[in-house]
């Protein structure tokens, strides 16, 4: 049915044009904010799934680009440069740091290249730290004119972008070959697909990504600790938002991102610490018995549904 | 007729998607050697681990001294007297041949014997009891077959099995490792021998079977086979 | 000065022998299972509330809870196995280490959050009687409880490392390492062991958790840290090498020692993870050759 084809890019149309103008229908800062996190959340899990989901190279050390976008875009943001030239910085910070630690980086087998970008993270981290250990904060004119709505479309632009980038993988020659890459370098290698050079560009792409999620929270806070964007906990909430969503698949991180904010927002009710408790276990969950994540169990049933057993 | 130690019975294996074998039946008896021979890929290396226990079987059955053996994981199976002499031998090649045999007498059983059946492997193979405290990994390759052989023999089995024992090795060697075979059978132990090499298997056996892509195409006294030319062209080329 | 950097570097000892010993179960685990449990870390800081628990509601001295906290760390060890990573041991290698780390990044955030939950997020220690005293060796000051806590790491590894060359148990943990398959061939039970090196690498874990307690503060937040020790040791030692992990833990000790004297406390830990970095870059299977 020729209908068929049309429903999903409306589909997507329809979804879009109600996220652009959600600010409209609603002015609850509370939704808005909701809504803001999701986007946020949305574009990091989409950048760790860039390397790690579409090329396969488990990245641990996230945190360390969404840190480095945020500090960058903050600070050139309070020297007077204007939101997007500003977070345009902090990008490319993140970007060149992607190039200058892949290069070395990516030549480490799988685990240890994991490992390895997790003490890249806890150096930056710590550094940060030391360097920069008071919190950041905006001056008065910034706070006076604070509006929560540029930042949100800034944040539903990079989601936006991030997840483009990522429809753009699974239908560009480079996509293929990174995914050849994903299952056996070896055989890539073989058939003419040069390895390094494919992740070396997925890691770059994804680090830049990263930090324009990064680059949207610097610009989103009021005040911060620096090192409070290096943590763990970012590299570990995108990672598990990817696996609940499905990793590898281009909608995982945004339908991972809503179904962990809004369980997020339920279980903010009780103490702190039980939502990271849940997640934990979860994420466990989530990696021992569904390695597809949500997209690849609705698509089963999909399937199951179509081809019924006689 | 003497009484039947392992009884495989329509035996279907396969490797996640790909089936490899197609309902195989084979017996053994007490104090026999039987040859399996087959071209590469037919099947027979996965007919060993499947009686080993390092597969699961998708059909049939397999039956050692009338117990059945299929769903045991493979120590238990060792520790009821059957034993495997794996493809490509093995071995533990950080550690001594001594380390490596002692290994070998595990189960315990065994390993309350193990000091009278070092004793034998070493009458065995005496190379062997040279080398005692050199580790495996430098040894030649018929001595590592012949270590292989002899930590299978540790666990004291009532069946021994061999995954093509002559692999890698001069023909002047398989020709010492094969005799090896026929001492350990002459020693009282059943033997059920995958090879290569299958003159020289034929050579040694009682009785054999050909397998052809996962399936039993020819069985028979080993003599008898070999002084069939017709047999002799299609499975050994001379 | 040289007395100033000597004593870093005595210091630097002390700490290495604990470093060396919470390094080794985490390398005795990969060695055997080809898992990477970076939860790790926090099974340390689990032995170390253990021995807090111990010493603060019925007085235990901490050396002597060992006898405890060893074996109860066995027992979280092999639960911790027969519930989550049993599950990954008949994937394929690759997908084994990658998954074994993503359960192990997410059982730390469990196991970090039930601490804080337990505990607080406070820093404890055990404050033992003679926390205080010290040895004199020339110029040199030791403190006593940090020079026990050395001897107990070198005896365990001792221990260990008789367990696993003189025992049968032991040498089958060792050809399981090697080849599970061969090792399940010759009637080794393979599951078993499994489930047994998980646990001893667990109650390692717990005995250089102990140690910490008594050397150092403990919180629910110290488990990264030791994790990433644990990994640079192992990297610089070479998996599955005990006395290569061991002196890897001295040398890391040292070098900490040293550069925090040289570029102030802050960066101590730092200076060690760039080491590790130079390490994986330079030779990621080790420095050390398997032993």
């Amino acid at each position: 049915m020729t209908a068929r084809r049309f429903l999903r890019p409306t589909l997507l149309g329809v979804g879009a044009a109600a996220m652009a103008v959600l600010p409209v229908i609603t002015s609850r800062d509370n939704v808005l904010t909701l809504a803001f996190l999701v986007w946020l959340y949305a574009a990091l899990a989409q950048s760790w799934n860039l390397l790690s989901g579409f090329g396969g190279q488990v990245n641990l050390g996230l945190a360390a680009f969404f840190g480095l976008g945020a500090l960058i875009t903050r600070w050139a943001w309070q020297q007077a440069l204007s939101v997007l030239p500003a977070l345009g910085a902090g990008t490319l910070a993140a970007a060149v740091a992607g190039l200058v630690l892949g290069a070395p980086g990516l030549r480490l087998r799988g685990p240890y290249f994991a490992i390895g970008t997790l003490a890249v993270a806890e150096i930056l981290r710590i550094t940060v730290g030391n360097l920069l250990p008071e919190v950041s904060t905006l001056r008065p004119a910034a706070l006076v004119s604070y509006s929560l709505l540029p930042r949100y479309y800034l944040a539903l632009g990079v989601a936006g972008f991030t997840t483009l980038a990522a429809w753009a993988l699974t239908r560009s020659r480079f996509g293929y070959g990174l995914a050849a890459v994903r299952e056996d370098e070896e055989v890539a290698e073989a058939i003419g697909v040069h390895a390094f050079r494919h992740k070396l560009l997925a890691f770059v792409l994804s680090s830049a990504c990263a930090g324009a999620a990064g680059g949207v929270f610097g610009y989103y806070h009021l005040s911060f600790y620096p090192q409070f964007a290096f943590s763990p906990l970012w590299t570990f909430d995108a990672v598990l938002i990817a696996f609940l969503g499905g990793v590898g698949t281009v909608w995982g991180p945004p339908v991972g991102a809503a179904f962990f904010l809004l369980i997020r927002e339920a279980l903010a009710l009780r103490a702190v610490e039980v939502h990271l408790l849940v997640f934990g276990i979860l994420f466990i969950v989530v990696v021992l018995a569904f390695p597809g994540g949500f997209v690849e169990a609705w698509r089963g049933l999909a399937r199951a549904q179509r081809v019924r057993p006689v | 007729m003497a009484q039947v130690l392992l009884a495989v019975s329509e035996l279907e294996a396969a490797y996640g998607d790909q089936q490899v074998l197609w309902g195989v039946s084979l017996e053994v008896r007490v104090g026999e050697i039987v040859a399996l021979i087959g071209p590469n890929g037919a099947g027979k290396t996965t007919l060993l681990r499947t009686v080993a226990g390092l597969m699961r079987p998708l059909r049939g059955s397999v039956r050692f001294d009338g117990e059945p053996i299929d769903a045991l994981p493979p120590d238990e199976i060792v520790a009821r007297g059957l034993t495997l002499v794996p493809e490509g031998r093995r071995l533990f090649r950080a550690m001594t041949v001594q380390d490596n045999l002692e290994l070998g007498a595990y189960p315990h059983r065994a390993r309350a014997q193990r000091r009278a059946t070092l004793d034998e492997v070493f009458a065995l193979f005496p190379v062997l009891a040279e080398r005692r405290h050199q580790s495996a990994g430098t040894l030649s390759g018929g001595e590592q077959q012949m270590l292989a052989i002899g930590r299978a023999l540790m666990a004291r089995p009532r069946l021994l099995m061999l995954d093509e024992p002559s692999m890698g090795l001069a023909p002047v060697i398989v020709e010492r490792v094969l005799d090896a075979v026929r001492a350990v059978a002459a020693s009282g132990v059943t033997v059920l021998l995958v090879e290569q090499s299958a003159y020289q298997a034929l050579e040694r056996a009682d009785r054999a079977y050909v397998v052809r892509e996962g399936r039993i195409v020819v069985e028979g006294s080993a003599r008898r086979l070999l002084s069939q030319d017709d047999f002799r062209r299609a499975y050994i080329g001379l | 000065m040289t007395t100033i950097l000597l004593q870093g570097a005595v210091f630097g000892l002390l700490v290495g022998g604990v470093y060396g010993l919470g390094a080794v179960g985490l390398s005795l685990v990969f060695g055997v299972l080809r898992m990477l449990n970076v939860a790790h870390g926090e099974l340390i800081m689990l032995g170390g509330y253990a021995t807090f628990m111990l010493f603060t509601l019925w007085g235990v001295d901490p050396f002597l809870s060992l006898g405890l906290s060893a074996p109860a760390l066995f027992l979280v060890g092999a639960g911790l196995y027969w519930g989550l990573f049993r599950r990954l041991a008949g994937s394929p290698e690759h997908e084994k280490i990658k998954n074994s780390i993503l359960i192990g990044f997410g059982l730390a955030l469990v196991l970090h959050t039930l601490a804080i939950l337990a505990w607080q997020a406070d820093e404890r220690s055990v404050a033992v009687s003679y926390a205080g005293q010290v040895l004199r060796l020339g110029p040199v000051v030791v403190p006593l409880a940090r020079f026990g806590a050395l001897v107990i790491a070198f005896v365990t590894l001792g221990g260990l490392h008789l367990f696993l060359n003189r025992t049968y148990p032991g040498r089958a943990i060792r050809a399981t390492a090697e080849d599970g398959e061969a090792a399940f061939l010759m009637g080794i039970p393979v599951p078993r062991v499994y489930l047994g090196a998980f646990g001893l690498g667990s109650a390692l874990a717990g005995v250089a958790g102990t140690l910490v307690s008594v050397t150092e503060a403990i919180s629910p937040a110290i488990g990264l840290t030791w994790t990433l020790k644990a990994l640079i040791v192992i990297v610089l030692g070479g998996m599955g090498n005990i006395l290569g992990t061991f002196v890897a833990g001295l040398c890391l000790g040292v070098v900490e020692s040293t550069s925090g004297f040289l570029f102030g406390n802050a960066y101590r830990e730092v200076v060690g993870l760039v080491m590790f970095l130079l390490a994986l870059s330079l030779r990621p299977q080790g420095l050390f050759t398997r032993v």
